[in-house]
Formats: structure tokens, C-alpha cells, sequence
């Protein structure tokens, strides 16, 4: 159920991909798919009456393996967030270069050998 | 309890994102995105990540922050509106399609709450669960991870992210001496 | 160059509000930075909070009076010098211990503890990526939000803005 609304939202961020026609649109569904992703990664982990992989004292080890969470999606995870904002502002600058040539956000009058 | 919670947590998500797709102004598109980055770190929270959490709600601001001083201004023409009718109810039946196979996909996955790592005991968190502390000494089993036990994985991403830095800075630089001296020109008017 | 320097930014409220808070929140970075392998955060989101401290105050004040305080080329410096720590940090493991990303430090001197210096290199990686993504993340904010795209004689060109203006008074 919680897995399939995951995939519903990744769609969405997929078809604004696809179908629109602003630049600064697709940067948002790039960003839409991104978050339900990270989510979707760290939801699989997540254990039932779970607690944060972090030790308490040296006895709670042995407790740590039975009941914490999947620490191995939340480290791949954070990198990836940092890597997003990377990606974006990479994104947000190529937009800028085209508004600069063509003078509009439409990805339709860019074909065009203008200027 | 807290399916629930998530369940209806995405459902808000959906909304908003259906919201940012479909708004024709762009500063509500990106403030509707806004809140769909922290609704995913109040799910952050919910699930037992509370530093990813954190970190989400950071670049969260400074996601919105970026794109609002970089690419809204108030001599934009608003563009609505999609692609020709045919291409995109082609493109959208495509993605019906995607979705309804998509699906199948989900049926092998484990329970929601059951992690695959309860199912195996030699999987490799269990090791880093059990081991972490005492072979590197870190309390917090995510910083043992990421420095030590996947490092080159890090090293990894961290060289994308050096090149997406400078790669942003190579796009943005003004190199034309041409241009230059024609921007000097426009302060001089100024 | 620039000449009514008291005048660009935003009011006064913000101005005298940002000064009393932009400490504390620097603060606040350091100590994710520094506990990151003791509690739950680490030096990716304190780098991200140093980095969000300049934003505030370039939004707040304008771009020269943070430009004065870390300059451009600094920021280049400091991105460039923390990815070269991270390398050299990680091949110090092979000269120590014969393996590349060793915790060579833990190795030599084995500290089971619940105290602040534990872990071996895992602090000093944090430090180093904090200073990393710190100084990335503000040479890219001001990279892209201080040139934008003005006409010129019918022709596009892409200028850096002399004057940081306020959000409301903004006009191309």
C-alpha cells in the first residue's frame, strides 16, 4: 500500500517530465522523483517499534542487531540528498544558459536556430 | 499507527506534487515543491532517520532558495498549457501502462515493517550492527558506514558532486572578451 | 564601487535580527560537525548549515559585506583543499595499515568509549566535508543567483549585478 503511493508520486514526477513543456517544470518533477526515491529507499528499512542505529551504552549492542532499523539505505541515502543539490544547481544553470540564446523557458521554440 | 500516518502523509504529497506540476504561476510551483520536501522529512523522522531528516529539511531551504533567486523573475511570460493532443495522450497512456506493469514489481517486496535484514542473518548490516562499534569506535553506526566501511563508495559520490560544482561554475562563467567589453559598456550607461 | 552600501539589503528588522541569530546558527553547525560520529548528524548537513549562514547574510546585508569576509577566491581554495584532505586522509590508511579508507588511527590506538575523542579519522572526515560541501554550496549560490540575464541593445547577455538588490525591488 505505503510502497505503491511511493510509485504513484514517482509517476507524477515522471510524467511532468515528459509531457511538460517548461524547463523549470521538468527541474521539478527531476525533483519530485528524487524525494520519492529517498523515501521509498529509506521506508524498505524501516523496522517495526524501531529505534535509530545509534549505540546507547555497551550492553545495547546485542539489542542494536533485533531491533533497530536498516542502516545501510539511510547512508546511501544521505549522500544522495547532497548529490541532488549538486545535480539541481547543475540543472539550474544549463536553464539559465537557454534563457540567455533563446529567451523563453519553452522547450517547444528551441529547435529553432535563433540568433 | 504510523502506516496510517505515512499513508496519508504521501497522499498530501501527491496532492501538492499534483499542485507544482500543474500551477501556471512558477514562484507557487516551487513554494508547492517546498512543501513536499518537508513533508519527506517529517517521513524522515517518522521512520527512524532523524539525520536524514535533518539534512533533508537543509537542503530543502536551500533548494527553494536557489530556485527562486535563479530562475523567477518578473518579466517572465507564463507558459501553460502541454504538447500537442496526440503526443501526450499517447505519452500518458505509455505511463498508465508503466504504472499498472510497475506494480508487479511491488508484490515480492517484504511486509511494510518487516526489513529484509530480520529475514537474512548474514546480511551485511547485521555485521555493521553488531560489529560497528566495537571495530571503529563510532556510537553512530551511519557515520561507521559511510567513512569506514563504505568509503570508497563515498569518495565516489563526492567526486560527482566536485564535478557537478564545477561543472555549474564552467557553465555560468562570461568568457567572450566581446561580451565583456559590451557588459562594461552597459554599466558605463548605468 | 558600491556606494550606498547602508542602503541595499533588506529593512533594519531583518538586519539587526540576522546579526543576533547568525552566530548561533554557525554554532549549531559546528556542533553537527564535531558530533557527527557521537549523535545522529554528521558533516554533510553541518556543511550544508555554514553554508546556509553566508546565504542568509548575502540575502540579508548584500553581496559585499559577506564577499569581504569570504571571498570568491577563498571559497574556490577552501572546496578545493578539502577535497585533497579527503583524498589524503584516506591514502594515509595505505602508508599506516596497507589498505585505502583504513581507520588506522582506531587501529593504533583502540578507544572503546562513549567520550568525544573515539572513532580514529572519522571526526577529522567530518571536519574535512564540511568544509567541502560548506564552501561548495556557497560558491555555487553565488554563481548563480548574482549574474542573471539582462537585454542589452536587443541582444541577451549574461551580467553580474552591481547592486544585490532586495527580492521586492528586483526588476530583471
Amino acid at each position: 500500500m505505503i510502497y505503491t503511493l511511493c510509485f504513484i508520486l514517482f509517476v507524477i514526477g515522471l510524467y511532468g517530465v515528459v509531457c511538460k513543456k517548461n524547463i523549470v517544470k521538468i527541474i521539478l518533477g527531476f525533483l519530485i522523483m528524487e524525494y520519492s526515491i529517498n523515501l521509498f529507499l529509506i521506508l524498505l528499512g524501516w523496522r517495526k517499534q524501531g529505534f535509530v542505529p545509534v549505540v546507547e551504552n555497551l550492553a545495547g549492542v546485542e539489542n542494536l542487531v533485533a531491533q533497530s532499523v536498516d542502516p545501510l539505505p539511510q547512508a546511501m541515502v544521505l549522500i544522495s540528498i547532497i548529490l541532488g543539490l549538486g545535480i539541481l544547481s547543475l540543472m539550474v544553470s544549463i536553464a539559465i544558459r537557454l534563457y540567455q540564446r533563446y529567451g523563453t523557458f519553452d522547450i517547444t521554440e528551441m529547435n529553432k536556430l535563433k540568433n | 499507527m504510523i502506516e496510517a500516518l505515512i499513508s496519508m502523509l504521501l497522499v498530501f504529497m501527491i496532492i501538492a506534487a499534483t499542485i507544482a506540476l500543474e500551477m501556471t504561476d512558477l514562484l507557487s510551483a516551487v513554494i508547492s515543491i517546498g512543501a513536499v520536501g518537508i513533508v519527506v522529512s517529517i517521513c524522515f523522522l517518522l521512520v527512524g532517520a532523524p539525520d536524514i531528516a535533518s539534512t533533508q529539511l537543509v537542503v530543502e531551504v536551500l533548494t527553494i532558495v536557489i530556485l527562486i533567486r535563479a530562475t523567477i523573475r518578473h518579466d517572465l511570460v507564463t507558459i501553460d498549457g502541454d504538447r500537442e493532443f496526440f503526443g501526450l495522450t499517447v505519452t500518458i497512456a505509455l505511463l498508465l501502462v508503466f504504472f499498472i506493469f510497475g506494480l508487479k514489481a511491488f508484490w515480492n517486496l517484504p511486509e511494510f515493517g518487516v526489513p529484509a535484514i530480520s529475514e537474512f542473518p548474514d546480511a551485511a548490516s547485521n555485521h555493521y550492527l553488531l560489529k560497528g562499534f566495537e571495530e571503529t569506535g563510532s556510537r553512530n553506526i551511519l557515520a561507521a558506514i559511510i567513512f569506514d566501511y563504505r568509503g570508497v563508495d563515498t569518495f565516489a559520490q563526492l567526486c560527482a558532486l566536485f564535478a557537478g560544482i564545477w561543472g555549474a561554475f564552467a557553465i555560468m562563467r562570461v568568457q567572450s572578451k566581446k561580451k565583456k567589453k559590451k557588459e562594461d559598456l552597459y554599466h558605463d550607461k548605468k | 564601487m558600491i556606494k550606498n552600501e547602508k542602503k541595499q539589503g533588506m529593512s533594519l528588522i531583518v538586519k539587526n535580527t540576522v546579526r543576533s541569530v547568525n552566530g548561533l546558527i554557525f554554532l549549531f553547525g559546528i556542533y553537527l560537525t564535531l558530533y557527527g560520529h557521537t549523535t545522529p548528524a554528521s558533516g554533510f548537513s553541518g556543511g550544508i548549515v555554514f553554508a546556509c549562514v553566508f546565504i542568509l547574510m548575502t540575502l540579508t546585508f548584500g553581496k559585499g559585506t559577506v564577499l569581504r569576509m569570504l571571498g570568491k577566491t577563498t571559497a574556490y581554495i577552501l572546496n578545493c583543499t578539502a577535497a585533497l584532505l579527503f583524498l589524503l586522509i584516506a591514502a594515509l590508511g595505505i602508508a599506516f595499515s596497507g589498505f585505502f579508507f583504513d581507520n588506522f588511527l582506531e587501529k593504533m590506538y583502540p578507544t572503546i568509549s562513549f567520550k568525544f575523542f573515539s572513532a580514529g579519522v572519522i571526526p577529522f572526515y567530518n571536519i574535512v566535508i564540511s568544509l567541502y560541501i560548506g564552501a561548495g554550496f556557497f560558491m555555487l549560490f553565488i554563481i548563480l543567483s548574482v549574474r542573471r540575464v539582462v537585454d542589452v541593445e536587443g541582444k541577451r547577455l549574461l551580467v553580474s549585478t552591481e547592486f544585490f538588490d532586495t527580492m521586492e525591488g528586483e526588476s530583471g
